[in-house]
């Protein structure tokens, strides 16, 4: 039945400091043998911690799609070899992936030595895949390894990037297992991926988050080490997957989400946020603490982090005892966006073997750690259900529970999906009024934006901060939702952006470029990630809710709408926004694949602007007699791939129909547009013929010759779409092209 | 007519001393001043400073009232947060310290005055030509504090764990009881310190309950004096010392209570000025570097034949063990580490500057996140 | 003014005028060195600055006066004066440090 289906891991790929494949990681977990090693990429006297966990990997092979293998930021190369890996542990034809198949892809500094080799001029690291005749292209794009992959593995499906930083690939397991209980997947492919970066080793380093030595979670010296690597899970349908004869390796059967709104770098002290994440994955896996058999903590090491954690440990298991915690990173350190893929597949292989990791260099627990922390050797085990937790920067914390293959609790739930709908929306662009020709006159002014809403601290906050926060609060206003704490700690928020926020980037390298590797800008260095955009809004605001941030050039957007959609339908939140931000940026330049320098056609100037959604659970919206906007049918993204003709889109879009179920004379109306002139010329047509034979509108999404705002772009015209005059009662579509080739369609029913 | 606390009776029962200004009538003292500072400092010690005057506003629209009149970016503040803050008059002049409270959109205005109630009422009145409402609620309201490096220990017995997780400068309400206490998380002695509003009907059972649990530790009631030493060198501003003699919020070094970006508040323009013009004195603390003659107001302190400061006010601190005093300095010399002379009624005594403040109080070492 | 008296303040002044730059400028402030007052509190109460703030400041001190400021030492960041008042006691040779800087190294 759709909404319930099993969702089974049946491939896993690893590059790690303790080995590369999945028996050479498991041995070295078997024989607790520490993949940490003296830092000696660069001169480390300056710091306090001297060593890290690096990976090993081999030279890439020729590709004849793209070719360019030889620019591979290094987080690339980590995330390609793992995802290789994990399609032959699952004995999937890497040359035949159906059609039903996505990619969710996780990180947290991503493209960071590419981005470093830019600001440097030359590289920190010698050879590191950096170039920097790649500067202002692909590859220093924090979605660049989402689309290499997507390009080489001939992926047609939803594909996006969780930039949850230090949470992302645990969340982005979550969001896999979603897309494939919803049934809107039969496959998901998961990589999360982290290079190590000298400046970003450097920015922790002096917030004095790393460690004197080697680290001792939970015990002495405190402190972390960071590390780098990849993990690629294959999540698969579990009845495809019996189907297909696959082995299983075990089954995802829950996760949570949350948000602190406290610190930009520091944990909630009292643990609320990781609680609330916790609580929430139990929640959706309808299991309770009883069942849990083992925890696998995030664990960095520092005090505050191992503290927060023990005790919210502590409070979720209320009158129980806790069952055993280890951290995994005292084998492999902290590998950022990498490190939830790896620690569950540390978990899920070890408990496949009955045993459970142990936590490394162990002697004394720390004062405030008084839970059992496996110490040192691997223990045996007869448990099925294990929790693994991971908690970043800007607040995001993730829970996600996983069983083994022998595990006996079904994840099939019983309950129906919740119906989805929206209940307010906001827009912000710059003023129109002003000089077209003029290109100031596409960003706004941050000195005016900070002035737009006094109760908010917007002085504080970089553009696209200041938009997320404005467009947010504005859109649950006009929803009716109030933001008083018990109100909003409920408020979920989905994220999307087109790349990385400029100002904490370019205050960071470019103190680094300036003075060296010892001057690294400590207040900017915790706005470099993607997700502070969302923690700074989340802040301001008070959203606790389920919180996730996603990049992907201009899809971004579209992606956060239909993950937002997910998270209400499978109850994660009652409330979520989607929210959709663009800073422009001169260096925004989106060469794409398919050239679109067909003479004659003019694309638009980029835009800064954000646009907010506000989805509701029908029965959330009913029980506070909420205005209703509109209704959620249906949503897809799918990746056409080189081939963007009039021809190809008119099949998705056929194929988006037929699954809808719906008359096609119950449509009433359709919003279109594109990045290119180009694509939005291709896709009024093919809207144009559909019409043809149904009578509905067309409106273009922005008008010809305006700017155009990126990942906004989709949230807008779906509250274009709310608008259209006399379709209550009809369905209205939105249909988009994005610059790099996804095909957003969205259905709803207007109230 | 003189503003009483509902608990005078039973502190004139306890032999309070009491102490009379601005209107109010509150107990000086219990014990000898030095007792109840090592009180304050070494344990922690209750206090009834029920005379603040208490208003209690509702909504955004009181934010922006409130935005109009006070210096701080009021319209700014968080739920569940506290802004430290004050009232001037139209020449720029302090009348009040003020701490504004917004407690999920009801927002308490909590001031400790040098002027009397009434002045403050006038003042809120005036300015209120869009006839928010507000309820003024120092006859309704008691207000006490714990203060001390075990206040933290009596706030959570009183209140359960969750306070430990209460910054400084935030607010709860706390109606598990039925009790309807406002609790802020204040402090103006360095050490941890709470603020509690609590309606008249219960305070005495509140008040009982609290002295009880300061008393399990080693604690005792306080009364307000020793809070001018405490905020002496603990460099705390006190309105009543040097607020009162002094008022410029310039002078006095207060100027982090104020957005100087905002567009109006009252004394705006007069404060503006004297920012422009630039400060030619400034307040510095100091201590005495022999014992004997002590500094009185007004005594001067002197470089050789010039004159270089007045005495505002005095005290002596047990923490450092000599006396202290804050002077009103010639910008010029306005800088800790220098050697003068103060010429007091009875002979000179050599003092020198201090870079305030000078001590490490015992609650700075004890990390309320940790428990 | 005597001499001894002009030399420290000179000295003194010299030092809190830097740090107060460098505390402007690190931290965004909009405050101008005469609005910030030497005794002013810098966390939780006065300019109200958090942990992240600290390690900030600290960083800045230790780069721009070649002085070391140990982990765990609460007294240093109460104020300007504090922190100004480590640093004379703790930079070996300030008139060399203050000329490298201006050298232009930073």
């Amino acid at each position: 039945m759709k909404g319930t289906a099993e969702v089974l891991v049946t491939g896993i790929g690893i590059v790690s400091p303790i080995g590369n494949s999945v028996s050479a990681f498991l041995n070295a977990l078997k024989s607790s043998k520490s993949g940490i090693r003296p830092i000696d990429l660069f001169d480390v006297a300056q710091f306090r911690s001297h060593v890290y966990a690096p990976a090993h990997i081999e030279t890439l092979p020729e590709l004849s799609d793209p070719p360019d293998t030889a620019t591979w930021d290094r987080h690339l190369q980590l995330g390609y070899f793992a995802l290789r890996d994990a399609l032959r542990d699952a004995s999937i034809d890497r040359d035949r992936i159906p059609a039903r198949t996505g990619l969710v892809c996780a990180t947290c500094s991503g493209p960071m030595l590419t981005i470093e080799a830019e600001y440097l001029q030359t590289p920190i690291v010698p050879g590191a895949g950096a170039r920097t005749e790649s500067v202002y292209r692909d590859y220093r794009r924090y979605y660049s390894m989402e689309r290499t992959l997507v390009r080489v593995f001939g992926i047609r499906g939803f594909s996006t990037t969780v930039v949850t930083a230090c949470a992302a690939s645990s969340n982005a397991i979550g969001l896999g297992a979603d897309l494939i209980a919803e049934g809107i997947l039969d496959q998901v492919f998961v990589v999360g991926s982290d290079a190590f970066s000298p400046s970003t080793f450097a920015g922790f380093d002096f917030l004095k988050a790393t460690c004197i030595s080697e680290c001792a979670p939970f015990s002495d010296p405190a402190g972390m080490n960071l590390g780098e690597g990849a993990g690629a899970w294959v999540l698969e349908n579990g009845e495809v997957a019996r189907r297909r004869g696959s082995r299983i390796r075990g089954r995802v059967l829950g996760y949570g989400l949350s948000n602190d709104a406290y610190h930009a770098t520091a944990p909630d002290p009292q643990g609320e946020g990781a609680i609330l994440a916790m609580t929430r994955a139990m929640h959706d896996a309808a299991i309770d603490p009883a069942s849990i058999g083992y925890i696998n903590a995030h664990g960095t090491g520092t005090l505050p982090n191992d503290r927060t954690e023990s005790r919210a440990i502590t409070r979720v298991f209320s009158d129980r005892t806790p069952p055993p915690v280890s951290s995994s990173k005292s084998f492999f350190g902290h590998a950022l966006g990498a490190a939830g893929i790896l620690e569950a597949s540390a978990s899920l292989l070890m408990m496949n073997d009955g045993l459970l990791p142990p936590t490394l260099r162990f002697t004394t627990a720390r004062e405030g750690c008084g839970l059992d922390y496996v110490p040192n050797t691997p223990r045996k085990t007869d448990a099925g259900v294990f929790l693994s937790n991971n908690f970043a920067f800007a607040g995001n914390n993730s829970a996600l529970l996983v069983g083994t293959v022998g595990c006996e609790t079904s994840s099939a739930r019983e309950s129906m999906p919740n119906e989805v709908v929206i209940t307010g929306y906001s827009s912000l662009m710059p003023d129109d009024t002003r000089d077209p020709a003029d290109p100031r006159s596409y960003t706004f002014d941050l000195a005016r934006l900070a002035q737009m809403d006094r109760r908010l601290p917007l002085k504080e906050m970089d553009v696209s901060s200041q938009l997320a926060t404005l467009a947010s609060k504005r859109a649950v206003q006009h929803a009716g939702l109030s933001l008083k704490p018990p109100d909003a700690r409920q408020i979920g928020m989905i994220l999307g952006l087109c790349d990385g926020p400029n100002r904490g980037e370019a205050a960071h390298l470019r103190s680094i470029a300036v003075s060296g590797l010892s001057a690294p800008n400590l207040v900017m260095f915790p706005y470099i990630v993607l997700n502070s955009v969302a923690g700074q809004c989340s802040r301001a605001l008070g959203l606790k809710g389920f919180s996730s941030t996603l990049c992907g050039a201009p899809g971004a957007g579209l992606h956060a709408l239909i993950y937002a959609a997910l998270a209400i339908r499978r109850g994660h939140a009652s409330i979520c926004l989607a929210c959709g931000v663009d800073e422009r940026q001169e260096s925004y330049v989106y060469v794409d694949e398919s050239s679109h320098a067909d003479a004659g056609i003019e694309d638009r100037p980029v835009s800064d602007g954000a646009a907010c959604l506000v989805l509701e659970s029908a029965g959330s919206a009913h029980a506070r007699q909420a205005n209703v906007l509109g209704r959620w049918l249906s949503g897809s993204s799918s990746n056409l791939g080189p081939d963007r003709s009039e021809v190809n889109i008119g099949r998705e879009w056929e194929r988006f129909i037929e699954e809808l179920g719906i008359p096609r004379r119950s449509i009433a109306g359709i919003v279109v547009d594109a990045d290119y002139g180009i694509d939005a010329k291709r896709i009024e047509e093919v809207a144009r013929r559909f019409s043809s034979s149904t009578g509905a509108r067309i409106i273009s999404g922005t008008e010809a010759g305006s700017a155009r705002s990126l990942s906004s772009g989709a949230l807008r015209n779906i509250s274009i779409a709310l608008q259209i005059p006399n379709c209550s009662g009809k369905t209205v579509l939105t249909a988009y092209l994005s610059s790099l080739g996804q095909l957003g369609l969205i259905a709803l029913r207007i109230e | 007519m003189t503003y009483r606390s509902p608990l005078h009776d039973l502190s004139v029962s306890r032999n309070a001393v009491l102490t009379s200004r601005d209107g109010f009538t509150a107990v000086s003292r219990y014990r000898p001043l030095e007792d109840e500072y090592r009180t304050i400092r070494e344990a922690v010690g209750m206090t009834d400073f029920s005379h603040f005057q208490k208003f209690c506003f509702r909504g955004e629209e009181a934010l922006y009232f409130l935005d109009e009149i006070l210096p701080a970016n009021i319209a700014n503040i968080r739920y569940g947060r506290v802004i430290h803050t004050f009232l001037a008059d139209d020449d720029g002049n302090l009348l009040s310290d003020v701490y504004v409270a917004n407690q999920d959109d009801t927002i308490w205005m909590i001031c400790e005055s040098c002027v009397e109630t009434a002045v403050i009422e006038q003042r809120l009145a005036a300015a209120n030509s869009h006839r928010i409402p507000y309820d003024h609620l120092t006859d309704s309201f008691a207000a006490f504090s714990i203060d001390g490096p075990q206040a933290w220990a009596v706030a959570r017995e009183m209140f359960g764990p969750d306070v430990l997780g209460m910054p400084y400068l935030s607010v709860e309400l706390h109606d598990e009881s039925g009790d309807g206490i406002v609790l802020l998380r204040t402090g103006k002695t360095s050490e941890f310190g709470y603020l509690m509003l609590v309606p008249v009907a219960r305070c005495r059972d509140v008040y009982e309950r609290l002295l009880a649990l300061t008393e399990t530790r080693s604690g005792a009631a306080c009364g307000i004096d020793v809070f001018d030493i405490l905020k002496l060198d603990g460099r705390f501003f006190n309105i009543n010392q040097e607020g009162r003699i002094v008022r410029d919020p310039l002078t006095l070094g207060l100027q982090w209570m104020i957005d100087f970006q905002k567009d109006t508040y009252h004394g705006k323009s007069a404060i503006d000025r004297r920012r422009e013009s630039g400060l030619t004195r400034k307040i510095i603390g100091l201590k005495a570097l022999a014992a004997g003659t002590p500094m009185n107001r007004d005594t001067r302190i002197v470089s050789g034949e010039e004159t270089v400061a007045e005495v505002v006010t005095v005290g002596y601190s047990q923490a450092l063990d000599t006396q202290m005093a804050l002077a009103l300095f010639d910008i010029r010399y306005a800088y800790s580490g220098l050697e003068f002379i103060a010429q007091t009624e009875t002979g000179n005594v050599p003092v020198q500057t201090v870079s305030l403040p000078p001590f490490i109080p015992r609650s700075l070492t004890i990390k309320l996140d940790e428990m | 003014m005597n001499a001894s008296i002009e030399n420290r303040i000179a000295t003194r002044s010299a030092v809190i005028s830097r740090v107060k730059r460098d505390l402007i400028q690190r931290l965004s402030l909009s405050y101008t060195e005469e609005d910030l007052h030497e005794d002013a509190s810098l966390i939780g109460s006065g300019l109200g600055l958090d942990s992240l703030d600290a390690l900030e400041i600290i960083l800045g001190i230790e780069q721009e006066f070649r002085v070391k400021i140990e982990e765990g030492n609460i007294s240093v960041l109460r104020s300007i004066n504090t922190i100004v008042d480590y640093i004379l006691e703790n930079q070996t040779h300030p008139a060399a440090s203050a000329q490298v800087t201006e050298g232009g190294t930073r």
